[in-house]
């Protein structure tokens, strides 16, 4: 994987700085790109020198522009589509990395753009990112998971009136409604967003991971099997301590 | 054909596939029998014909959207035989979950007051839409009830548990900018402007795939209800059955040739 990719990853620092490289398409995720990830993160997963993990977007006009629509209908039957979506299910590696992820946003942030920053923990976007989810207006689903993970990162009704219109909305409304933590000038994306991880990286490493299990565990089921996944992560945590 | 004559408590409007409904029972746009089994009548057509995609819901001209129940249902529970079960009386004021079970996206415009099981009717809807002067209050537990036409169920949904706990215990009037930041409502405009905005989102949704906008109600209430992962099979198995439609060729088909969509709803 080099820099001619649609998407690479340098490490620094302890940290993968994953890339998504086609900055004359403003980076519309296509199947070189959907390979390329799955490949980057696959590597990162098996990775344990890692501590975190950020997706950029190169080039000035955007993170990325969504699907590549001029490769869309070229599968030649529902039973293998539906079967190739989970073959390369770049969005579940992301979702199940053990280590805090983060996106940095700038410009045109659409459709599985928007969906693969769903998948991080936390997102960062430029004041000039604007958003949108063009889906319905194309006769589609969001289907990189964002039909899922919007609703669980806004709740359910903001998230339907997003999708019904696939109306755009700017940074400040993603500030203001949850979809991103923080707004930056564009100029400062960049070390805003490290700064933000290594904020959640400074804290103790273990400690860090088993919350984000408990949390993302426990969202899933009802409360009191939530306080159930949190008495056995944090009892073994103890544990651990008490032994070292 | 969606019958438009004949209602006595609401008022419909048909402007190809929009329906506006507006509740027409003055002053207060009390919700009685009558007008329940009217829009139960209206969401039975919707559902049984495929001639509407959006519908509407506000009320006429200056009116409230709605003060709440009308004080006949503690008459017809004080008035009851033995034989009667409350549950029954109940279920004929009812009508949120007739509007919610609906597949298509509904709009609520609201303006005046919007009370008790006006709100609960409102929640129920999918865009919720407030006037700059609109007042809303759970009100139910300072008339000695609980909510009971789905408030209990919707309000958490949309707005979180503590802070539907506190509406709902203290039944206190909040205003039009506090719905809009705490996420009730989507939109708030000037009182003469809120029906041009329902309007507005609902072309918005009508320029989209019928079916696909559809799906999207469903994949987000449905897969709400799931864990993480059944709700992503659902998005994956809904978006591989629009596939199989003329809208999505289409949907494609324009944006590449950078023209509108012609949808069929097919």
């Amino acid at each position: 994987m080099n820099k001619q990719s649609a998407a690479y990853y340098e490490i620094n620092n302890n940290i993968a700085e994953v890339y998504l490289n086609r900055p004359e398409q403003i980076n519309a995720f296509n199947v070189q790109m959907r390979d390329d990830l799955y490949d980057i993160f696959s590597a990162i997963h098996v990775d344990t020198n890692l501590k975190g993990v950020i997706i950029f977007g190169n080039g000035n006009r955007g993170f990325c522009s969504g699907a590549d629509l001029t490769e869309f209908g070229t599968t030649p039957s529902r039973v293998i589509a539906r079967e190739a979506r989970y073959l390369r299910d770049v969005w579940s590696l992301i979702r199940s990395l053990n280590i805090p992820t983060l996106s940095a946003l700038h410009g045109f942030t659409i459709g599985s753009g928007l969906e693969m920053a769903l998948c991080c923990d936390t997102r960062i976007a430029a004041l000039n990112t604007e958003f949108k989810l063009p889906e319905v207006a194309l006769a589609m689903l969001p289907f990189a998971t964002g039909s899922q993970t919007l609703p669980r990162t806004i709740g359910r009704s903001r998230a339907l009136e997003l999708l019904l219109t696939s109306r755009w909305f700017s940074a400040t409304e993603a500030l203001n409604i949850g979809i991103v933590n923080k707004i930056v000038e564009h100029q400062d994306l960049r070390t805003e967003s490290f700064s933000e991880l290594n904020k959640i990286l400074e804290q103790p490493t273990g400690a860090t991971i088993l919350a984000r299990k408990a949390i993302k565990r426990g969202a899933d089921t009802t409360l009191i099997n939530g306080l159930k996944i949190e008495k056995n992560l944090s009892q073994s945590h103890f544990l651990a301590i008490l032994n070292q | 054909m969606i019958n438009l004559m004949n209602n006595k408590y609401i008022q419909l409007e048909q402007r190809n596939r929009l329906l506006i409904t507006y509740l027409n029972n003055p002053s207060a746009n009390l919700i009685t029998t009558g007008l329940v089994s009217e829009l139960k009548e209206i969401c039975l057509e919707i559902e049984e014909g495929n001639d509407i995609d959006v519908m509407i819901i506000g009320s006429d001209k200056v009116m409230d959207f709605s003060q709440g129940t009308s004080p006949e249902l503690k008459e017809d529970l004080n008035n009851r035989n033995n034989k009667d079960l409350i549950e029954d009386i109940l279920n004929r004021y009812r009508i949120s979950q007739a509007i919610g079970n609906l597949k298509i996206p509904v709009i609520s415009a609201i303006q005046g007051k919007c009370y008790g099981q006006g709100l609960e009717l409102a929640l129920a809807t999918d865009i919720r839409i407030g006037s700059e002067e609109s007042v809303f209050s759970m009100d139910h537990v300072s008339l000695n009830t609980v909510p009971w036409d789905g408030g209990t169920q919707r309000l958490p949904r949309i707005i979180g548990i503590p802070r539907s706990l506190e509406l709902i215990l203290t039944s206190r009037q909040f205003h039009s900018q506090e719905a809009l930041d705490i996420g009730m409502l989507h939109h708030v405009v000037p009182q003469k402007e809120v029906l041009e905005k329902a309007n507005e989102i609902a072309e918005m949704i009508l320029t989209g795939g019928s079916i696909a906008s559809k799906y999207a109600k469903e994949v987000i209430n449905t897969g709400s209800d799931m864990t993480l992962d059944q709700g992503i099979l659902l998005e994956t198995d809904l978006t591989m059955i629009l596939q199989t439609t003329k809208d999505r060729k289409e949907g494609i088909d324009s944006f590449i040739e950078r023209r509108p969509p012609n949808y069929t709803g097919e």
